[in-house]
């Protein structure tokens, strides 16, 4: 078990491909409160972003081979992939269940949702401005600065070119510039 | 009035997500154990069903598909250039014949 801790997590993947389950258990101590953080920080919601991890890593247990060696990429690379498209797809989901909830209901109990749902967690203001970031924005936000990833790495991970990326990190960065700019306009103006 | 770069990160810095359940990596390494030992049952049960069943099944879907395609392409091209010339040399073995007859009738 000692000398599984040494090992790198290319190396456990490579065990957890011949069925070694005491690999998994330290791949999963390794990383799940790493890319829980990255998935809460997308989704800003602790239930989805727990059933993500655990979705990702129970598909990494069941189909290890989807990861492979000879591809040359750096297994937190790979998983940080798997964990923003899992993201992306439960919003999609998320949102397409709004629009219907709006066309069946005229848009009242969709209302009423959303405010329970806003009511029931507390957000700091950062947090709310996050929210407001489109979501590729966002998630560019979230691999640079939160994950101290490098701009070629987050760009492999979102599968968009160097130049795309940095134009989503500045285009995220002016807008929550924006967002801090008015609320306190706002409240000079209250005051 | 603007928010400086260095505000902006340390607003950044202050969002902090909310810790994940005490339990969770214990929870994932469980249910994976679980899962494990089911899979067990069902291979021992139906490894032989399985076995034969994938070897029927493609790696590559459209690759085997697009294949097939080419492969059958390329066989009826082969096939219908045979046909043409066999076609056109009966043809012509025909056309000598019944010239040669329809000569032999004039003689007669």
């Amino acid at each position: 078990m000692n000398s599984l801790k040494h090992q790198t997590d290319e190396e456990l993947m490579v065990l957890i491909q011949a069925h070694n389950h005491v690999a998994f258990s330290e791949l999963v101590k390794r990383h799940t409160d790493r890319f829980y953080a990255l998935a809460y920080r997308t989704l800003f919601n602790q239930s989805d972003a727990e059933d993500i991890v655990q979705e990702s890593f129970l598909k990494l247990w069941h189909k290890p081979t989807l990861w492979q060696l000879k591809r040359g990429s750096k297994f937190t690379t790979w998983f940080y992939r798997l964990i923003v498209n899992a993201c992306y797809d439960l919003n999609k989901k998320k949102s397409s269940q709004e629009i219907l909830l709006i066309d069946e209901k005229d848009g009242q109990d969709y209302e009423l949702i959303s405010e329970d749902d806003e009511n029931s967690q507390q957000f700091s203001d950062i947090e709310v401005a996050l929210k407001e970031l489109p979501e590729r924005q966002r998630m560019a936000l979230n691999l640079c600065f939160y994950e101290d990833l490098s701009n070629n790495e987050a760009a492999s991970i979102m599968g968009i070119r160097l130049k795309a990326l940095q134009s989503l990190i500045m285009r995220g960065k002016a807008s929550l510039k924006a967002y801090f700019n008015t609320s306190e306009e706002n409240n000079h103006e209250h005051k | 009035m603007n928010i400086s770069d260095e505000k902006l990160d340390q607003l950044l810095k202050s969002a902090v997500p909310i810790p994940p359940s005490s339990n969770l990596a214990e929870r994932i390494i469980a249910q994976a154990a679980t899962s494990q030992i089911t899979a067990k049952i069902e291979t021992g049960k139906r490894s032989l069903f399985k076995q034969i069943l994938n070897n029927f099944i493609l790696p590559k879907p459209a690759y085997a598909l697009a294949c097939s395609m080419l492969v059958g392409v390329l066989l009826g091209w082969q096939d219908s250039a045979l046909d043409v010339n066999t076609i056109q040399l009966a043809s012509i073995d025909e056309d000598l014949s019944s010239l040669f007859i329809a000569e032999v009738n004039y003689y007669e």
